[in-house]
């Protein structure tokens, strides 16, 4: 019987940067001949018919996989909720869990208190932690698909390579892929000043372009 | 001066009950004003990353629920303190769901804060923040995560003050008084 690979999406955005990174996992887990699929978390924690498939798929995966952006500095809401009801499901099972966080800053140093947390929830769900990725500069990955970003996205492919090898050998993933998409890519003043452009452009596309440090609760004299 | 207290505790949690009792209570003799929003019993949708709050109505979330009074409570308070159970190192989901919402309270653009990349502040000047988690168990590698999370909002909320405690339930309300006190009177301090 083939491994199970399973890849819990913390996003609750459609299409989201995270949905992409997984859609390159599954291919590479599926191309090791493991059965591997993607679950969004939202999905279940909003609609709760879904939830006891998810739960299931949890319980059963031999590697799992949290692919998530950074929300204040954490998991996201409702990722939070499913690691509180998904603690205790697993009982004696061996498997592996491992975190890929991206964050919009442009430092990946963002993401380390998050994979910590996930740390925490694998060890105590049972699981054995075999690492995390840490992503920083994320606006340069959204709506493109790994392949389609090429060689702007190659130390996130290297490293997803690397870490797809050694979860199917039952080994954590190795330091060269931790260190290695935590590379810069771009100048981190160059992709802060692209950032702030796409931010005024963003609120001129509302007419919004002079009201984009509006204090609507601001407090009264 | 104003505190603002986003109390993540669930209803039924003692510990957190006597936490957040021992808290106002220590607040309250230091002269503060207090408000609690009790998280358990609040609908808060979770944030859905849109950015309709930096974009299409700056400053303001497009659900008409209650996280638009988080934000409020937040922009007019002089200390914002989160109140947690400790769950994996971080915050409860009750909490995390509040604070999620709370990027309307952030500018989307960026400025450099001690050689980092972060959000500038919507509201000048910004407040002083505080951490407050606890445990049933003591568990020293949770809490350091714990304080490293609320080190890191800190410096998201560009925060004047920065406090944290992890307590545990194995203390006794004296115990748990004497240090709380010790957090009221470093802000006072600060």
């Amino acid at each position: 019987m083939s491994k199970q690979f399973l890849a819990l999406v913390g996003s609750p955005r459609p299409k989201s940067t995270s949905e992409n990174f997984t859609d390159y996992l599954l291919e590479g887990f599926t191309a090791k001949g493991w059965q591997a699929q993607t679950l969004v978390v939202c999905e279940a924690i909003r609609q709760p018919a879904k939830w006891p498939a998810l739960e299931e798929a949890f319980r059963t995966a031999d590697a799992i996989a949290i692919v998530t952006p950074l929300y204040v500095d954490c998991i996201p809401a409702e990722l939070t909720v499913a690691f509180e009801r998904l603690v205790s499901v697993r009982a004696a099972q061996p498997g592996q869990l491992f975190a890929i966080l991206n964050c919009g800053f442009a430092e990946a140093v963002h993401n380390d208190t998050a994979l910590d947390i996930c740390r925490l929830f694998a060890k105590a769900a049972g699981l054995q932690w075999a690492g995390g990725l840490a992503i920083g500069s994320g606006g340069m990955y959204s709506g493109r698909s790994l392949n389609e970003l090429g060689g702007q996205a190659q130390h996130i492919t290297s490293a997803f390579d690397q870490s797809i090898a050694a979860i199917a050998a039952g080994q954590p993933i190795p330091g060269t892929a931790t260190a290695g998409i935590r590379k810069q890519v771009i100048p981190r003043w160059a992709y802060m000043t692209m950032g702030n452009l796409g931010m005024l452009l963003g609120a001129n596309k509302y007419g919004n372009l002079w009201k984009i440090g509006a204090q609507p609760f601001a407090r009264k004299a | 001066m104003k505190a603002v207290i986003l109390n993540g505790g669930k209803k039924d949690d003692a510990t957190g009950v006597t936490i957040h009792g021992l808290l106002c209570d220590s607040l309250r003799e230091q002269g503060w004003e207090v408000t609690t929003l009790p998280l358990a019993e609040m609908k808060i949708h979770a944030c859905i990353g849109c950015f309709n709050c930096w974009f299409k109505t700056p400053g303001a979330c497009s659900f008409m629920d209650d996280g638009q009074t988080v934000v409020k409570e937040i922009a007019q308070c002089d200390t914002l303190i989160f109140l947690s159970e400790v769950t994996f190192g971080g915050y409860s989901s009750t909490l995390k769901y509040a604070a999620d919402r709370i990027i309307p309270t952030v500018s989307p653009l960026f400025q450099w804060v001690d050689g980092e990349m972060h959000h500038k502040l919507r509201y000048q000047p910004g407040h002083g923040f505080v951490a407050i988690g606890w445990q049933q168990v003591q568990d020293a590698e949770s809490a350091a995560v714990f304080t490293q999370l609320s080190a890191r909002n800190a410096l998201n909320m560009h925060a004047s003050a920065i406090e944290n405690i992890v307590l545990c339930a194995g203390q006794s309300p004296t115990e748990q008084r004497i240090q709380l006190a010790q957090i009221v009177t470093k802000l006072e301090e600060n």
